[in-house]
């Protein structure tokens, strides 16, 4: 094998034990699970899909027991009974890179026996497959998605989400009614508008604007009705919104356009008012589109609670659905799994990570008798517990109900363009009255026409747009930069910001133990020590294991390593007795720790041969990112869950002279609620289940990528891949946001200043108003187009 | 010149089919993904009709 080899399915780097001959040709694997799937890509015949994706493929995860799926009640949550012998699943499926992934995955299952019928999609990453339960069981076909090397979940999208998907399908056919009328009666308009040069017969002239009128009627009723919706809202809330000056203009445009083809008196805007309509639904559509998605990406499956758990029966433990989990009833959460219930430990002695819940960096000692919380997660050994509380009752729920109620109290920013909006509508109205009187005065006959046309020319088309291609524009550059926002105005509205307020645990530092020295007792040099502590923590579910993750050449069967619950791990190698742990592990030695922080002792046949300190890792930009944002006058805060020790220790590394420690979820709400109240504006940066309300209350939030479900929801925006340092040039990209947004603005309120004259006077026929409209529109969003970059 | 009466109602018809053809385009979720229908042509036929059975479903 030649050094440097890459995985040939995913691409990292290979080893060179784990081979396979693939049609005659000899390739290198990272893992044993890249090279099984790809022998069964081979055997099944579909070895093309090498060639045809145009992405690496990912890591394929551990195998997995799916069998839980088989019950009726966990796979209730995402299948439907079409009838009595077929069903549908919805599933998320990981892995999916590339439009090839979704030829592989209908190909090797439509070929599966008992499956009807398989659909599935790249972009949301979904599949739905149709299948019958006399042939095929669910698990069978969860296996046969994961055989090829992807990961099958249950898809059960939010409400949102679905009423989301919905609403960008109507906005489409809106979309498109607007598009096909806007250029049946642009054609139109040409014959109209050389007509109106040249002089044409007014049979034709009434023919032709009777043909606008039917074609532009159901984009006035149908296409541009979200408009009307909106503007009645702002009206009845005693507030001007732009679309209330979009929804005056097309509707004065209409009528006034109506009137004339009736009578044969007067001008006709059919085509301004379709290529308005389609100008601005486009704008939203594409808006919306990219908010969507980045929605999607976020709520990609991850469930805040597993779906089912292990119940006590009697004398076994038996899989059944997390909602049919009752008070009083004992169930059974194995190593690395969540809990899914409140409860208190009546078996066994395990770790438990609640970083998530309360922000405790180090993992709690759990023996019978203390309580545990549904969304931490179990560490090295299996717990029984008695549930105390399901649903609604845990405190995960009360964390959440508080999130959605934080959300009432988040400060809402009026947007510029709806603030001037309120000005426009008034000054437009003023003016168009103002002119009516005077020409009412001059000649009487054309008064009322002059004051429609200024009302059509200063239609705010370019207005309107100034910010949503902004907004568009700055989504896809944040999405470039691997940070999704849920809405553009979070981005704009980081533009001001004054405070960063971040988490510690998980947000500030790597949220996972590391090695951070090591102390040698023994003629005995580090890599050694590193490889012997890696062999032991193995297949430890154990946080600290996670700190020895290298690879090893050295195989010893798993059974030969012991875990001593709470205490470490002890096994025997080569007839060597080692152990790995708290000192207490071999009580005969009596040690000191070295030094104050987290320290675990590695013994040889009973001597101590090396100390290992353990520390979460400060991030490698932390540092350079709080001087930034220093230097920008913005003021860093720590608001952590964890002991004073650790955070007070943070702070003066980072130099953070603001820092809070051990506060529960609400007193970060509160602390983040009392910066506001001093016209603070805040930005706050988390990843735990107890941030999610501070996350929802905050002006703008971010959630880091590995963050619980509940903050991946409640947070504006979340890190695809964390990196802090891209705070200070998401404040400066949002003052360049709004700084465009402003121009767009001027820009629009120019023109229409330069229309308005003419149009006083009497001087705008209708194709001057259709040519001024739309190149002050094209304009406006060329300049947005230019922050997407 | 006349027959032109008869031509843009003509055209009329046209276009409402043309807008009915496009919202059963939206509703049967041929707008869903548009990566994936746009490149299927370039991969390898091997699989049977059963993928263009879930969209006849879904009409439903």
């Amino acid at each position: 094998m030649i050094d440097g080899e890459k995985c040939y399915h995913c691409g990292l780097n290979a080893l060179p034990e784990i081979t396979a001959k693939l049609d005659d040709k000899n390739v290198y694997f990272c893992c044993y699970g890249c090279q099984a799937v790809a022998q069964t890509i081979y055997q099944k015949g579909f070895s093309s899909f090498y060639q045809f994706r145009s992405r690496l493929n990912l890591r394929p995860e551990e195998k997995k027991d799916f069998s839980p799926y088989d019950n009726l009640d966990i796979q209730a949550e995402f299948t439907d009974v079409i009838n009595e012998t077929d069903r549908t699943s919805d599933l998320l499926i990981g892995g999916i890179t590339c439009a090839a992934c979704v030829w592989l995955l209908e190909n090797q299952l439509s070929q599966v026996p008992g499956i009807k019928d398989v659909l599935v999609n790249s972009t949301a990453r979904t599949a739905k497959i149709v299948w019958e339960k006399q042939t095929i069981k669910l698990s069978a076909i969860f296996d046969a998605i994961a055989q090829i090397g992807y990961e099958p979940k249950p898809n059960t999208p939010s409400v949102q989400q679905g009423e989301l998907h919905s609403e960008r399908k109507k906005l489409l056919i809106r979309l498109g009614v607007a598009g096909f009328g806007m250029m049946q009666a642009g054609m139109v308009a040409v014959a109209l508008h050389a007509g109106g040069i040249q002089g044409m017969e007014p049979h034709w002239r009434s023919f032709l604007r009777w043909v606008s009128f039917i074609l532009i009627t159901p984009v006035i009723i149908y296409a541009a009705s979200p408009f009307y919706f909106s503007a009645w809202r702002a009206l009845k809330n005693y507030s001007l919104n732009m679309d209330v000056s979009v929804s005056i203009a097309l509707l004065v445009a209409y009528v006034s356009s109506t009137y004339a083809t009736l009578y044969a008196h007067g001008e006709v805007y059919f085509d301004s008012i379709g290529m308005f309509t389609f100008f601005l639904l486009l704008a939203r559509f594409l808006e919306f589109r990219l908010r969507l998605k980045n929605i999607d990406a976020l709520n990609a499956g991850s469930h805040i609670l597993p779906l089912y758990v292990q119940r006590y029966d009697e004398a076994s433990f038996e899989n059944i659905a997390r909602k049919k989990v009752r008070v009083g009833d004992r169930i059974r959460v194995l190593p690395g799994e969540v809990f899914p219930v409140d409860g208190e430990v009546i078996e066994g002695t395990s770790s438990v990570n609640e970083s998530l819940i309360n922000g405790e960096s180090t993992p709690q000692n759990k023996t019978p008798g203390a309580s545990v919380f549904a969304g931490s997660i179990n560490g090295e050994s299996p717990l029984s517990i008695r549930t105390t509380a399901t649903g609604q009752q845990t405190q995960l729920a009360a964390i959440e109900n508080w999130a959605s109620e934080a959300s009432k109290n988040k400060p809402q920013v009026q947007l510029l363009s709806d603030k001037l909006a309120s000005y426009f509508v008034a000054c437009v109205i003023l003016i168009a009255a103002t002119t009516y009187i005077t020409w009412f005065n001059i000649d009487s006959s054309k008064a009322l026409w002059v004051a429609l046309s200024v009302l059509v020319v200063t239609c705010p088309c370019a207005l309107s747009l100034a910010t949503p291609t902004v907004f568009t524009a700055a989504l896809a550059w944040a999405r470039k930069r691997l940070i999704l926002f849920k809405s553009a105005q979070y981005f704009s509205q980081l533009e001001d910001i004054t405070d960063v307020a971040f988490d510690k645990t998980g947000t500030l530092t790597q949220g996972e133990l590391c090695v951070e020295k090591v102390l040698p007792l023994a003629d005995i040099d580090e890599k050694q020590i590193m490889l012997l502590c890696a062999t032991l923590e193995k297949n430890s579910h154990h946080p600290i294991a996670k700190a020895f993750q290298t690879n090893t050449d050295i195989s010893i069967p798993d059974a030969a390593i012991k875990v001593i619950p709470g205490k470490g791990v002890c096994a025997t190698i080569d007839q060597d007795f080692y152990s790995l742990g708290s000192p207490s592990l071999i009580p005969e030695l009596q040690l000191q720790y070295p030094d104050a922080g987290q320290w675990i002792l590695l013994t040889k046949n009973h001597d101590a041969i090396a100390w290992i300190k353990l520390s979460d890792n400060i991030r490698a930009e932390a540092n350079e990112t709080i001087s930034a944002l220093k230097r920008n006058n913005i003021t860093s805060h720590i608001l952590s869950g964890d002991r004073e020790e650790n955070v007070s220790r943070l702070a003066n590394t980072l130099q953070i002279s603001h820092w809070h420690s051990a506060l529960s979820a609400e007193e970060k709400y509160e602390a983040v609620k009392k910066l506001q109240s001093e016209n603070k504006r805040v930005l706050m940066v988390g990843d735990g289940i107890n941030d999610a309300p501070v996350l929802k209350v905050a002006n703008t939030s971010i959630a880091m990528s590995h963050a619980s479900q509940l903050a991946h929801t409640q947070a504006d925006a979340v890190f695809l891949k964390n990196n802090l340092a891209l705070i200070p040039s998401l404040i400066k990209q949002a003052k360049i946001v709004k700084q465009k947004i402003r121009q767009n603005i001027t820009w629009a309120i120019c023109y229409n200043l330069l229309a308005l004259p003419l149009a006083v006077l009497g001087y705008v026929p209708p194709w001057m108003a259709a040519i001024g409209m739309s190149a002050s529109s094209l304009v406006v969003v060329a300049n947005a187009a230019r922050i997407a970059k | 010149m006349e027959s032109l009466f008869i031509l843009i109602p003509i055209a009329l018809v046209f276009v409402c089919i043309a807008v009915a053809i496009f919202i059963w385009a939206v509703k049967s979720k041929q707008y869903d993904d548009l990566d994936t229908e746009a490149r299927r042509i370039l991969f390898e036929d091997k699989h049977s009709d059963k993928t263009s059975n879930v969209k006849k479903n879904n009409e439903r």
